[in-house]
């Protein structure tokens, strides 16, 4: 009996040791096989046919782009595929026959424009008899000009000689059940189920989840078919909607009534990232469009870095030979180790440094280690690489000098830098001493380009400000520094404004709404403080800050933040007192709250501050996702919860939605019902030549009002402490295009 | 009487290992690199030829060596490099997939056992052996300390089928060229007709390829000479499978 069982545990045992060891090759990468057959995308954005959607998902990580064109209709679509099981679609849409509002001093001629979000859930996958089914909600939190719900499986047949077809057969409520050609079969539930209201709740912007699968069904269909000829799709399905109550027949001048409920189209593959579309649809109208897209999950970096430097055996014999200033230029240039600080103990050199260039750890300690062999004497077999930011000292790793010589001689087959080095412990008593070498400066400044963007705006579609930002800051001592950063606002087209408050109908502390009398200068002092930053134990983490805290607010606060090495977790707090800025001057505060005029609430010496919790599941359906729970008193003095949830792709490109629900009701939020808002943000070095460590954020916020707002904190500590447990800056598991 | 002869064996080895772990103390200061005395032999199963040095060579020195002893362009997408020394662990998984294999005692897992007896492996290193890239790329050119076999055949000209099939040796089908999975099939003896097995493809440089529903998604998958059909059975857990996988992985021509 122990027999079986041993051998069961070794086989376990043994299976980890041989999977181990092939971890360096992907499992499943052939380097035969053709690319699948990939599903196109639909003129409402998503996965689908024309009008139809189907039970299909793209590809984990698709990044979507298209604009789609006929008489009635413009539409601008983004779509994610966030998970393997959910795919998500933004879509502003302008209508052609109707106007943005019928009062020209506010939106002159600009064209209707209506924001649509949709999400599609997987609920199977397709295996040799079940079709790929999807459950659908188009257009959610939005006035609803195209609401609907739908239920689509997709099976496909593949045939040798004459191409692909995938079938698609769906039930659709709301828009997509115009046509009305089947009993809603939740109708013989219950008779309330048979109506469907045209009202929107709150403001619009809610989710009114009150409406799903009630009234009107139909069934639609369709065939996407890859011909032979591999550019080439084409597409027939049967359209579930009339069109009777479409927006453009309703409010504008069109006429839709389709000839037949039959749509055909082609799609034409330009190249691997563009696809032409032209479809044929209502039997009258004719569509346009084009969509690129893009794989967040297989951007090759195109990064060059610096060589590494050969070993030598030409070493300095004492540590008083040693060049530091060219050992502290080659560690910045050569391994990303920037301002560093060299102390020493025993065998053992410590450099404490801050990483600009390698999100890849391994390869900046393998730099480093190159870089220090060649400038040590031999008699140095240690090397202590201590990672900070802001001075905060927050990882240190180990490097053996002398395996890392094995490894630097390729002494063995597959020899990896992981074999000389080993994270531990801060040694705290080193860095007491006095160091050896200071290569940190005091002062630092540097500038770059910072784009500001809004669509959808009353005035135009598009309104934009590109700006040159300017910072600097000192250092007093090793904890306390003075920061300022500068905009100068070069090109920009907020001449377009036609109002600076907006008149929303609401009584809130304008903190965020009104936004554009502080945006409407040529330059701007966005931050200057003072800020004090510790480290207690070793995992708590403090800042203490004071002065023009950004744009709109000026006050005094701290934030504290728990966080562990390695850990999927950490918890944090901020508290603040702040008031508003006043956007006539350059330093003055408000102490009135009726401080901008008599109808406008500022906020004057108020409180704001959270309770953060960030946590990143470790389950297989969750793979790389981030929750952030931000629980407290928002600016406009409402208390609430702010969820934040975001995706890390293998590139690194973060992909997240927030959301904050307040004590401020609907009514008193105004439109939208409640903030909520989506960004991706990109690491540079998928971009650039250059190593870096940085990061460009796009944020995107459908409507900005006054309730759910936080603080735009200079500093946030679970940003400077991401090396601790990398986030932000884990590396890119797609291989380095050569 | 086999047992006491293993016994005084394993003592005179112990006596062995012992004298030269003291001697290694002694002279530990001057054997920073390798002493000059220890065996670096690396053996070409092609020629059987051996070639040895005082010193671990550089994986690039000893493929040209072995080139210069070879009358024909290697296939190295099936070159395999194997360290005598490190046989053990994976000797002791190839015996548990065997032994899980009688456990299981069904129809098709007896039939694999027997084809997997009827076959060589051994643990390769995963690098690459082609001299190009061994020779362009200082990373991938490793010394190699200890003793090797070193396989660079010819190119095959069959495909291997392994798995729950009605035969007790592995098949080999001959090479269609420009042929996908599809056109092998006709040719595999499958036990049954419907056939909603997950099929394996090991190509011969060890990547892998997991291939379900063969009938409903006819993407072609390309087959390089030598490369191995693994038909999953149904009859045995999914981890028993990919470690057949994992064994095929490490098979050798013989």
């Amino acid at each position: 009996m122990l027999y079986p069982r041993f051998i069961l545990i070794s086989l376990i045992a043994c299976s980890s040791l041989v999977h181990a060891s092939n971890e360096e090759q992907p499992l499943l990468s052939p380097p035969f096989v053709l690319p699948p057959f990939k599903p196109t995308q639909m003129d409402f954005g998503g996965v689908g046919l024309m009008q139809m959607p189907t039970g299909r998902m793209a590809k984990d990580g698709e990044f979507n782009a298209g604009y789609s064109h006929n008489d009635n209709y413009n539409f601008y679509t983004l779509s994610i595929q966030l998970m393997p099981w959910l795919e998500s679609t933004i879509r502003y849409t302008q209508v052609s026959d109707a106007l943005y509002s019928n009062d020209p001093q506010f939106s002159g001629n600009t064209k209707y424009t209506d924001k649509g979000i949709d999400l599609k859930l997987r609920l199977l996958k397709e295996s040799q008899y079940l079709p790929e089914t999807s459950l659908g909600f188009r257009d959610i939190g939005g006035t609803g000009l195209f609401d609907g719900e739908f239920i689509a499986a997709t099976k496909r047949l593949s045939t040798n000689r004459f191409g692909q077809f995938d079938f698609t057969l769906g039930l659709g409520w709301g828009y997509l059940g115009r046509r009305n050609n089947i009993k809603n079969p939740f109708c013989t539930l219950s008779n309330r189920l048979c109506q469907r209201s045209n009202q929107y709740s709150g403001n619009g912007g809610e989710i009114d989840y009150k409406r799903f699968f009630h009234g009107d069904t139909a069934l639609f269909g369709g065939i996407e078919y890859q011909t032979p000829y591999e550019p080439l799709r084409l597409k027939l399905e049967y359209d579930s909607n009339n069109y009777r109550q479409d927006y453009a027949e309703t409010h504008g001048n069109a006429n839709l009534t389709p000839s037949t409920p039959w749509n055909i189209g082609a799609v034409y593959a330009v190249n691997d990232f563009t696809n032409l579309k032209l479809s044929y649809e209502r039997g009258n109208t004719l569509t346009l469009g084009i969509n690129l897209h893009a794989n967040f999950n297989d951007q090759p970096s195109i990064w060059k870095a610096t060589p590494v430097p050969a070993l030598t055996n030409n070493h300095p014999i004492k540590l008083t030979d040693v060049n530091w200033k060219k050992l502290d230029d080659d560690l910045s240039k050569i391994a990303g180790y920037q301002n560093s600080e060299f102390y020493h103990h025993g065998d053992t050199v410590t450099v404490v440094a801050h990483q600009t260039q390698y999100r890849d750890r391994n390869l900046a300690h393998e730099r480093a280690a190159a870089v220090l062999a060649n400038a040590l004497p031999t008699k140095i077999k240690q090397y202590d690489v201590i990672e900070q930011d802001q001075r905060i000292p927050l990882t240190n790793t180990q490097i053996n000098a002398d395996k890392y010589k094995k490894v630097a001689n390729v002494s063995y087959i597959n020899a990896n830098i992981k074999d000389a080095t080993q994270p531990t412990k801060i040694n705290k008593a080193t860095l007491n001493t006095k160091p050896i070498y200071d290569g940190q400066s005091t002062f630092q400044y540097g500038f770059g380009p910072h784009l500001e963007q809004s669509f959808g705006s009353p005035e135009t579609f598009y309104l934009y400000s590109l700006d040159l930002d300017g910072y600097a800051s000192y250092w007093f001592n090793p904890h306390l520094q003075l920061s300022s950063s500068l905009s100068f606002h070069v090109l920009n087209n907020y001449d377009k404004f036609n109002f600076l408050k907006l008149n929303d109908g609401t009584n809130n502390y304008r903190v965020r709404s009104l936004v554009r009398a502080y945006m409407d200068k040529d330059t701007s002092i966005s931050n200057l403080q003072l800020t004090w930053f510790e480290k207690y134990h070793s995992n708590w983490y403090q800042q203490v800050y004071a002065g023009y805290l950004e744009t709109m607010f000026a006050g005094v606060g701290s934030e504290v933040l728990y966080r562990q090495p390695n850990a999927n977790w950490a918890i944090g707090a901020d508290l603040n007192l702040v008031s508003q800025r006043d956007p006539n001057t350059t330093f003055g505060i408000y102490n009135n709250i009726h401080g901008y005029g008599q109808n406008t609430k500022v906020l004057v010496k108020k409180p704001t501050g959270h309770l953060s919790v960030y946590y990143e599941p470790r389950w297989k359906a969750m793979d790389n996702l981030l929750f952030r729970v931000d629980v407290g008193q928002f600016l406009a003095q409402d208390f609430g919860t702010r969820v934040d949830i975001s995706r890390q792709f293998k590139t690194g490109i973060i992909v997240g939605a927030f959301a904050a629900k307040t004590t401020m009701s609907a009514k008193d939020y105004g439109e939208g019902s409640f903030t909520k808002g989506f960004y991706i943000s990109i690491p540079f070095d998928l971009m650039s030549i250059h190593p870096t460590t940085e990061r460009g954020t796009l944020p995107w916020q459908p409507l900005t009002r006054d309730g759910g707002q936080m603080l735009a904190k200079r500093y946030s500590l679970f940003n400077i402490t991401d090396p601790v447990s990398p986030w932000f800056g884990r590396p890119s598991s797609i291989g380095k295009s050569e | 009487m086999d047992k006491l002869r293993t016994t005084i064996n394993t003592v005179k080895l112990s006596i062995l290992a012992l004298a030269l772990t003291l001697s290694s103390f002694v002279f530990a200061d001057q054997s920073q690199e390798e002493s000059p005395k220890s065996n670096n032999q690396v053996t070409l199963m092609e020629t059987a030829t051996t070639f040895r040095y005082t010193t671990p060579p550089r994986l690039s020195m000893v493929l040209a060596e072995a080139l210069h002893t070879l009358t024909y362009n290697p296939y190295y997408l099936g070159a395999a490099l194997v360290d005598e020394t490190q046989q053990q662990d994976f000797m002791r998984f190839k015996q548990n997939v065997m032994d899980q294999l009688a456990m299981a005692k069904t129809f098709s897992t007896e039939k694999m056992r027997s084809q997997l007896k009827h076959t060589a492996f051994a643990k390769k290193e995963t690098l690459s052996l082609d001299y190009d890239i061994v020779r362009v790329f200082p990373q991938k050119n490793p010394l190699l300390k200890g003793q090797f076999r070193l396989y660079l055949p010819e190119s095959p000209h069959d495909i291997k089928v392994y798995g729950a099939i009605q035969s007790t040796t592995p098949i080999n089908l001959a090479l269609q060229d420009g042929s996908s999975l599809q056109a092998y099939l006709p040719d595999i003896p499958f036990y049954n007709v419907a056939m909603n097995t997950t099929i394996w493809i090991i190509e011969p440089d060890q990547t892998i390829d997991q291939i379900q529903n063969i009938h409903q998604q006819k993407q072609p998958t390309y087959l390089a000479p030598g490369a191995i059909i693994y038909i999953a059975s149904n009859e045995i857990p999914e981890q028993l499978n990919q470690n057949i996988v994992t064994l095929l992985q490490n098979r050798l021509e013989k």
